[in-house]
């Protein structure tokens, strides 16, 4: 089996004296390339597996293997530099400093990894921002910018370093659903233009079923890990829907 | 560097309290420079009027038991010289001259004869110490040609200098003839070519300047000095080459002007400790401010450090563009200080001289205060983000992402 991202017994727990078992022993595995997504209600837990998985929070127990090596045994700085040159992020908030400009904040994963920049960097920076259909507004103030053109700003950000994985926890779930749609149509192209792996959380189940893969979080345990690569958009929406969720849950809950 | 340009934009973009925060710095170095110059300003001042126009080491015969070193009262010269009298003098002293002179260490160096005589002008007389110098020697360390407000300051076996006190005492002006006379001589006439103002009323009315040679006649000494006169460059520095002199030439007790000055060195020592006091405690409050300044910052800018952590900046980054902060602050505030304070000083000095066309004090700029003003106040910006560096560095990312 190819041993890229794999999670073994993980669990995480909140809370000194109410403890609050977020994650329960999840095993996963995620292959090169995949454009996996995270489904689940709110307070399931995918942002806190999407953390773990990112190295942004460690879990309590369990391993957590990237590439064979286990990141259990990271330091601080060994975990700060793999998110910064080997994973790359989209957040839901966007999250630009204000006090940059697109193109700068383009350049700050960059900037980490090698201190200064060069023309070679500036010039993928300003070529990535071409891609996410910003370049007009790079020298602009990231606070000048729409939501929508932040989150593009966010994913050439997410993109500088050449990432081996690109997280998103829920990337458009703080737009507008053209904008979301858009924005999630450029995560899609992307993930086939680079090989790269991309790991999304959302709760947009029409998104989801745009992926190769929906791994569906509840109650701090995987419920559903669905492939969808050969499955046709009626198939996919069959299997998502949510009406079909409820009809699977009553099914359960009844036999 | 890209901390340098985190740290620089997150002061830029808090230019209400970055503008605040460089205001109260500034003011307070700029307080301090100017207190600090006008203190050292006096200071030299004083040190200058005590001795620029004396002896600040003085090579005396050993072993007098009579000597008393400690009345302060009097200047040094005096007292020495007073009882050097009754002393054998020394003989040897020309090589020891040579040697002082070359070693480059003085600005001045002056064999003297010292003694007791009385001086008469018809029917008046007064006690005077005798000082029988090589004029162009003794004219250094007394200054004389700025010194003589009468006639020239020269000396020879007929011509001596007197002080104005003296002259005006018994009626002298230039060309006016005296008899003088030791315990040894009898009395020989000399007439006056010079009349000096030392700033002193005891040496203006006792101190007569002549020739060596006559002087060493007149007391029978021969070829004998009874002491040696220096002085040098930095007038702190008499105790230390007092010290090696004491150590290379040990047929002389030496004195450095310290030792005779005690109370005024108690007096400055005193005023340089109050004008630290001002300087630390301005420090600690230029640090207080900036500490709190960026307390604030870190908190306002948590959602960035969160982010930068986020994408992989490390924690020693993280409190890198604090320390920047702290540091760029406590240097762009001190050298606007420095600049006020030349300010204020400047206006100072042109303010009080208006009318006399002379500061009403004495100010030292010494651009040493103002670097080493920098370099502290740099390095107390960089002490007071450690603090605020340290809580950002150990910030949890996963705290700012949640959102
Ligand atoms: N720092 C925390 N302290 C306490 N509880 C937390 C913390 N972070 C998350 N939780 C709890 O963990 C559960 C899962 O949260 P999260 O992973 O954010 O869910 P999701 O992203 O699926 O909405 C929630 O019940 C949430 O309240
Ligand atoms: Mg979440």
């Amino acid at each position: 089996m190819d041993s890229h991202i794999v999670l073994s017994g993980i669990n995480k727990s909140y809370g000194n004296v109410i403890k609050a078992h977020v994650l329960k022993h999840i095993s996963l595995s995620i292959e090169k390339g995949e454009l996996c997504a995270i489904i689940g209600q709110s307070g399931s837990g995918k942002s806190t597996l999407l953390n773990i998985l990112g190295l942004l929070d460690v879990a309590d127990s369990g391993t957590f293997l990237y590439e064979n090596t286990d990141t259990g045994k990271m330091s601080d700085d060994q975990r700060a530099h793999f998110r910064n040159s080997v994973f790359g992020f989209i957040f839901q908030f966007h999250h630009l400093l204000p006090e940059f400009t697109a193109l700068e904040n383009v350049l700050i994963p960059w900037q980490i990894a090698n201190g200064s920049i060069s023309s070679k960097a500036k010039a993928r920076a300003k070529e990535l921002l071409e891609r996410v259909g910003v370049s007009k507004d790079m020298n602009n103030r990231s606070t000048n910018l729409s939501g929508g053109q932040q989150q593009r700003v966010a994913i050439a950000r997410a993109l500088i370093n050449n990432p081996q994985v690109v997280f998103g926890d829920e990337p458009t779930g703080n737009l507008d659903s053209d904008t979301a749609e858009n924005i999630f149509e450029l995560i899609k192209e992307i993930n086939r233009d680079v090989d790269s792996t991309f790991i999304i959380v959302t709760h947009d189940r029409h998104l989801a079923a745009e992926c190769n893969r929906v791994i569906e979080i509840a109650d701090g345990i995987i419920k559903d890990d669905i492939r969808l690569e050969q499955k046709t958009k009626a198939e996919r929406w069959g299997v998502l829907s949510p009406c079909y969720c409820r009809l699977k849950q009553k099914v359960s809950s009844v036999s | 560097m890209f901390e340098l340009k985190t740290a620089w934009r997150f002061l830029i973009e808090g230019k209400f309290q970055t503008i605040l925060i460089l205001t109260g710095i500034a003011l307070g170095i700029a307080v301090q420079i100017f207190l600090s110059s006008l203190i050292s300003g006096l200071q030299i001042d004083l040190v200058d009027k005590t001795v620029g126009r004396s002896s600040h080491i003085t090579a005396v015969i050993p072993d007098r038991n009579g000597l008393s070193i400690v009345d302060d009262s009097v200047p040094i010269l005096t007292k020495v010289s007073g009882l050097a009298q009754s002393e054998r003098p020394v003989r040897g002293w020309r090589p020891v001259v040579e040697q002082l002179k070359s070693s480059g260490l003085f600005t001045s160096v002056s064999a003297v004869v010292d003694g007791s005589a009385f001086i008469f002008k018809g029917d008046r007389s007064r006690s005077v110490l005798l000082r029988g110098v090589s004029i162009g020697d003794a004219a250094g360390i007394y200054k004389l040609e700025k010194n003589i407000t009468k006639g020239t300051a020269t000396v020879s076996s007929t011509n001596i200098l007197i002080g104005q006190d003296l002259a005006e005492e018994l009626g002298l002006s230039i060309g006016s003839t005296v008899r003088i006379a030791t315990p040894s001589n009898g009395g020989d006439l000399f007439s006056v070519s010079g009349i000096f103002d030392l700033q002193n009323r005891t040496i203006n009315e006792s101190w007569i300047f002549m020739d060596l040679r006559k002087a060493q006649a007149l007391f029978n000494y021969s070829d004998g000095v009874t002491s040696i006169e220096l002085q040098i460059k930095n007038v702190f520095d008499a105790e230390v080459i007092s010290t090696y002199c004491s150590n290379t030439f040990y047929q002389f007790k030496w004195i450095s002007w310290q030792k005779s000055n005690a109370s005024l060195l108690a007096a400055l020592k005193s005023q340089s400790s109050s004008s630290s006091m001002i300087q630390v405690l301005v420090l600690i409050a230029v640090t207080m401010g900036i500490t709190s300044v960026l307390a604030v910052s870190a908190i306002q800018k948590r959602r960035q450090i969160g982010i930068l952590k986020a994408v992989g900046a490390t924690r020693s980054m993280v409190s890198n563009v604090f320390l920047l902060m702290g540091a760029i602050l406590g240097f762009t505030g001190a050298v606007i200080g420095c600049v006020a304070g030349y300010g204020i000083i400047a206006m100072f000095i042109y303010g009080t001289s208006i009318q006399t066309g002379v500061a009403l004090f004495p100010i030292s700029i010494d651009v040493k205060t103002y670097l080493i003003s920098i370099l502290i106040a740099t390095v107390s910006g960089l002490l007071a983000a450690a603090i605020p560096a340290r809580r950002s560095a150990s910030m949890n990312p996963v705290e700012v992402i949640r959102g």
